[in-house]
């Protein structure tokens, strides 16, 4: 445990958290829908479209990209190296190489990128009120996809995020990336080759020991990069959050787009977390009745048609924040010993080194976070929070209050809050609920959860699983600003359970419910000191706790807030000791 | 194409030297009254020439100026007063050997060409350590009475040849409280015998490039062996750092091309007891000595293979679309093994430079022909002025022989797209060989800082090392408050089976910079951290001196290390060559 003094504390976590975000300001909201409702579709869809590429190369039209693939070294090693374990004729792998990478392959074609910027104008104007893009983002993203490639990673909360991502990037007139998409994608007829049209490549869920496909997927994926065609984009989270909790990171592709910098091949790679909110997410109770054990609807073009009946709902607004672009080189200053790659052909395939496989991970999880703390919030976030811990409802003028005082407290860690200017709360509260009435509802002074739509008589297990749903959906709301609340919420439990004003004793339990937790939120590995001094000075600096010497004590002030605190996190916790339970016993 | 010879004597060469530059003392570049370049002197192809072209290249590629002038201090700077060993200044005077302790001799040695060597003489700046005295030998006796003496009265030997070291090699440590005695071996400079049944010639390693040929030319011979540096560069450096010539695919590298060694240790001579053309007796001795950089002794006499002078020398040069185009066809020649004597290849930045160095044309029709060559190869061939680079090639041998050669090179240069591109044109990027360090001293009378630097990678990491060093040079420059956008420009100066030698050049207009120097030598270092992290080596033949000392250890490894500082221990213990260089 570091014995620092509190003020070089405060300084050393502030300036982490300046590192997380440079700015820490963060930029103004731009919404792109306005013009759109003042202006032509049809004209915006068929406007000039001339994006800048990286180094001004020219676009590589699809064929050209599979060729290169298929012509390359490195396929054509593990192509004879197939061929020697199966007994097979390199031609026939060779054929096989060109079968996976016609199914992968995107097809870029600006008139469907066209069809889509008409179709999706139509649909965002009657879903959403507004679609909000931080410019600043833009601007450095343009900047940076001229000067390196550029992988895109947003998060993953719904199926629009990738349609609307192409959406934004072909309004402000940038290179439109090339997605990672699932398989399934594909069984959707038409809509599929659509998507693929627009830029996705489809890859297989799990192709874990078949080296063809592997070596056709990360070939395609870095000829892209290293020539800088197009931005890549794919999701770190690896699938949808069903819970907007952000999920732990999948490696896989981001080694993949990071190893072409450790040959020597580019000279960097900027990495640009995008963080997509959603006010409502269009998928809200299908996640809940995933979790609850429904089958997801397999993606089917009639699934598709059935869904538009949402296009008749309000949805609110959708925030997209470009973060700061991160470059690869500059973390990977000191960590990663790149020479190490000299003694071995570079067209070899081969495991990531146990320095750089640890590199990838902490890369990882650092931009989810950066996600996370990009991430608007919005009051409903935070009446979400509080409505789940009155199950049983409260009194709107107690809500109200309760949200203003939470707000407040957000604010002080750092959240990054949508609050309407000017508005009274009592109108925030008001308006919130009404968007989200499908979830609580207002009844005699009195805010409530609202328990399915009971249409006729209903059995218990019915009822039981209605109540479920709606539970689950408003806990997707409140796990949106876990991430704020996360580390000082652990501190508090952790001096709760001890009991003891020791730094070190606290520390002890912070770190122990730091690793049982580590699977379930975003705490990046070997940060554990770190997240307890972020802990500590956050909670110090809303007076909560003083860190008089080597002691760690609660003030008087706390009490109220180190109460409700553990809550959020000892239904984690209790949830997990249940989970426990219930594993031992079988 | 080189300098008029001139057999040097320890004084008079000093005196025509520059002490403060490179090269001859009449030999520079200056902007006349008019503002065009011209070249002094009378010594090169290019001398007394006026470059019409120079001036606007100089001032659009550095954003420098001709009216912002940095001239160098006139004033010699002050030297710090010898720390003589009496006893063994008594005992050297009983040889007779010739030895001073003018300021003067002592400071011409206490340097080599590095940036900051340079800079730190034009700006008066004091060196902290200097030698304390300098002796001549006159031949290889004399060294070994030398080290003798210096080893009795423990004295610090530091060898010096041509002083064209560019990697601190010759920089006295500045903590070394021993007196220390610059050997210059300049006087050791004669060619004891030809064996032309053997075709080898017995050398003293004193001898400078442009003599040894020279003298060997008038029996109908030549080493072959042209390092950039001839004209100053002498046998023994050459053998000390592992030097490499121009024509090395005809005649090979330093470590081909000796057959034997003489080197005074203080342990005492080592040598060879004949003179075999290859053995099988353990680890190369002659390996050893080859790189050591004069922290093992010096060298004295080296037996070297000659050839006859070849009948035809024919230059040519290739022009390609892309460096991408020229990488690939150098490769293939590479793999053919069919590279000429010489084949370089200039990236496009280097091509506009060479440009920019054309003198003054006097014919209207010389005009007229360049103009239609330019319309050739940038309107009907498509080239872009900005990406085109180009070839230089030289052939050597029988005349046929020769022009089949450079057919077969064309042949293939044809496959990538390049087009032959003349003699004249492979001609003159030969001759700005010899010009360009010249031009370095011009650079530093206008605020511009300039070195080079080179190393050695496998094919395929060509052009990925090229363009991410020349990156990073451009990031650092600016990250360090660079004013003004660096010129980073590479060539490739060597083909191998394996690999090529690239060459850096890197300048800036350092105005509005505190401490230029500083900032230039961050950036060579980020520069060759690059280098080394995208499979390049330390050095392909400028060594290691005390500039890059700190790459040892991850470029040869704790037990590569551990095994040259056993043989220094057994060598030399007492540390009396004492330059610390390389470990």
């Amino acid at each position: 445990m570091s014995t620092v003094c509190a003020s070089c504390l405060n300084i050393l976590v502030f300036l982490t958290l300046q590192q997380r975000d440079p700015m820490l300001k963060r930029d103004g909201f731009e919404d792109i829908l306005e013009e759109r409702r003042n202006s032509s579709d049809l004209k915006y869809a068929l406007r000039c479209y001339a994006p800048v590429l990286y180094k001004g190369v020219t676009p590589c039209k699809a064929n050209m990209l599979k060729n290169i693939v298929l012509q390359s070294d490195q396929l054509h090693y593990v192509v004879n190296q197939v061929s020697q374990e199966s007994g097979e004729a390199p031609d026939i792998i060779q054929e096989e190489a060109s079968v996976i990478l016609e199914e992968m392959a995107h097809r870029l074609q600006i008139s469907t990128v066209r069809f889509f910027a008409f179709a999706l104008t139509k649909a965002f104007k009657t879903l959403f009120q507004h679609v909000c893009v931080n410019e600043e983002g833009i601007q450095r993203l343009q900047q940076a996809i001229q000067e390196h490639p550029v992988v895109l990673l947003p998060s993953h909360r719904s199926y629009m995020d990738f349609l609307l991502m192409s959406y934004i990037l072909y309004t402000y007139d940038l290179a439109l990336p090339v997605i990672a998409a699932g398989m399934d994608f594909m069984g959707m007829k038409f809509v599929g080759e659509m998507l693929r049209m627009s830029g996705a490549f489809f890859i297989r869920r799990s192709f874990g020991g078949d080296k063809l496909y592997w070596a056709v997927f990360s070939e395609y994926v870095k000829t892209m990069l290293r020539n800088g065609f197009a931005p890549i984009e794919f999701f770190l989270e690896g699938t949808r959050s069903r819970t907007c909790k952000s999920l732990t990171p999948k490696l896989g592709l981001l080694n993949i787009v990071i190893e072409p910098f450790f040959k020597g091949e580019v000279f960097d790679v900027n990495l640009v977390p995008v963080s997509i909110s959603y006010e409502r997410i269009l998928e809200e109770s299908l996640y809940a009745r995933e979790l609850l054990g429904v089958p997801k609807p397999k993606e089917s073009t009639s699934g598709l048609l059935k869904a538009r009946r949402i296009l008749s709902e309000d949805y609110g607004s959708i925030h997209v924040y470009f973060g700061q672009p991160v470059s690869v080189r500059s973390l990977a200053q000191g960590k990663v010993n790149r020479s190490k790659y000299n003694l071995f052909p570079r067209h070899i395939p081969r495991k990531p080194m146990e320095e750089t496989q640890s590199f990838v991970n902490d890369t990882a999880y650092r931009i989810v976070r950066l996600q996370e703390d990009n991430m608007v919030l919005k009051p409903w976030v935070l009446m979400a929070s509080l409505l789940l811990q009155n199950l049983e409802g409260l009194e709107l003028s107690v809500l109200t209050e309760q949200t203003l005082w939470l707000r407040g407290l957000a604010l002080s860690y750092a959240a990054f809050l949508d609050w309407p200017d000017h508005a009274p709360t009592a109108k925030v509260v008001s308006s919130s609920l009404a968007l989200h009435r499908g979830l609580a509802c207002v009844s005699g002074g009195r805010v409530s959860l609202v328990v399915g739509e009971p249409l006729g008589p209903v059995t218990p297990e019915e009822a039981l699983f209605n109540r479920a749903v709606s539970v689950l959906s408003c806990a997707s709301y409140r796990n949106q600003v876990l991430h704020v609340f996360l580390r000082p919420a652990m501190l508090a439990v952790a001096m709760h359970t001890t009991a003891s004003s020791k730094k070190n004793e606290v520390y002890n339990c912070f770190s122990f419910l730091w690793n049982m937790f580590s699977n379930d939120f975003i705490l990046c590995p070997g940060d554990t000191v770190q997240d307890f001094e972020e802990a500590c000075y956050l909670l110090v600096k809303t007076g909560a706790v003083q860190m008089p010497q080597q002691d760690i004590e609660m003030t008087d002030r706390a009490v109220l807030w180190t109460l409700e605190f553990p809550k959020v996190v000892n239904k984690f916790y209790s949830g997990k000791l249940s989970c426990r339970r219930i594993l031992s016993e079988i | 194409s080189l300098a008029t010879p001139f057999s040097p004597n320890a004084h008079l060469w000093q005196e025509i030297m520059k002490w403060n530059g490179w090269g001859y003392s009449d030999s520079k570049f200056l902007f006349n009254k008019k503002g065009q370049a011209e070249f002094t002197g009378k010594r090169y192809r290019l001398s007394g020439m006026t470059l019409p072209s120079l001036q606007d290249w100089f001032e659009n590629t550095f954003g420098a100026s001709v009216k912002h002038k940095s001239p160098p201090v006139l004033n010699a700077s002050a030297v710090p007063p010898p720390r003589l060993n009496e006893a063994f200044v008594e005992d050297l005077k009983a040889t007779g050997i010739p030895f001073s302790n003018e300021a003067e001799d002592r400071v011409f040695r206490a340097h080599g060409h590095c940036l900051h060597e340079i800079f730190a003489l034009r700006e008066g700046k004091k060196f902290e350590r200097v030698p304390d005295m300098v002796v001549w030998p006159n031949c290889h006796n004399d060294v070994v009475k030398i080290v003798e003496l210096a080893c009795k009265h423990n004295v610090c030997l530091i060898p010096y040849g041509g002083g064209t070291s560019v990697t601190s090699a010759l920089e006295c440590p500045p903590e070394e409280t021993r007196c220390i005695v610059s050997l210059d071996t300049s006087q050791m400079n004669r060619i004891l015998w030809i064996d032309e049944k053997n075709l080898v010639a017995h050398v003293e390693a004193g001898i400078i490039g442009q003599d040894l040929e020279r003298l060997l030319n008038e029996s109908g011979y030549c080493t072959g062996h042209e390092p950039d540096s001839m004209e100053f560069s002498s046998l023994g450096g050459w053998v000390a750092t592992r030097a490499s010539g121009m024509k090395k695919n005809v005649y090979g590298n330093i470590e081909d091309l000796v057959i034997h060694i003489k080197a005074v240790t203080p342990r005492g001579v080592m040598e060879k007891s004949c003179q075999g053309p290859r053995m099988s007796t353990g680890p190369d001795i002659h390996h050893f000595i080859l790189g050591s950089e004069g922290t093992l002794g010096v060298v004295t006499e080296v037996t070297m293979k000659i050839r006859p002078i070849p009948e035809y020398l024919k230059y040519g040069s290739v022009v390609f679309p892309n460096f991408e185009a020229g990488v690939a066809c150098l490769r293939e020649v590479a793999k053919q093994r069919c590279a000429p004597a010489s084949i370089r290849l200039m990236d496009n930045k280097q091509f506009h430079f060479g440009h920019a160095l054309k003198p003054q044309v006097s014919s209207i029709f010389t005009n007229f022909v360049e103009g239609l060559k330019t319309f050739y190869i940038t309107k009907l061939k498509g080239f872009d002025p900005h990406q085109l680079v180009v070839a230089t090639l030289l052939f050597e041998g029988d005349r046929e022989r020769v022009l089949q050669h450079e057919k077969q090179v064309y042949d293939i240069a044809a496959t990538f797209g390049g087009l032959a591109a003349g003699e004249d044109n492979g001609q003159r990027g030969y001759i700005l060989t010899f010009v360009i360090a010249y031009l370095r001293d011009l650079g530093m009378d206008y605020y511009v800082v300039a070195e080079s630097f080179e190393t050695s990678v496998p094919w395929d990491r060509v052009l990925d090392l090229c363009q991410n060093v020349k990156e990073r040079i451009i990031r650092e420059c600016r990250e360090r408050g660079v004013q003004f956008q660096p010129l980073t420009s590479c060539r490739v100066t060597q083909t191998y089976d394996s690999g090529a030698c690239i060459y850096f050049y890197f300048a800036f207009n350092y105005r509005g910079l505190a401490d230029p120097v500083h900032t230039y030598e961050q950036v060579e270092h980020a520069a060759r951290e690059e280098i080394l992290a995208n499979g390049g080596s330390l050095s392909h033949h400028h060594g290691v001196g005390k500039l890059r000392k700190a790459w040892m250890k991850d470029s040869i490894s704790n037990v590569g290390v551990g095994m040259l500082k056993s043989i220094k221990e057994y060598v030399d213990p007492k540390n009396i060559f004492g330059n610390q260089n390389l470990l």
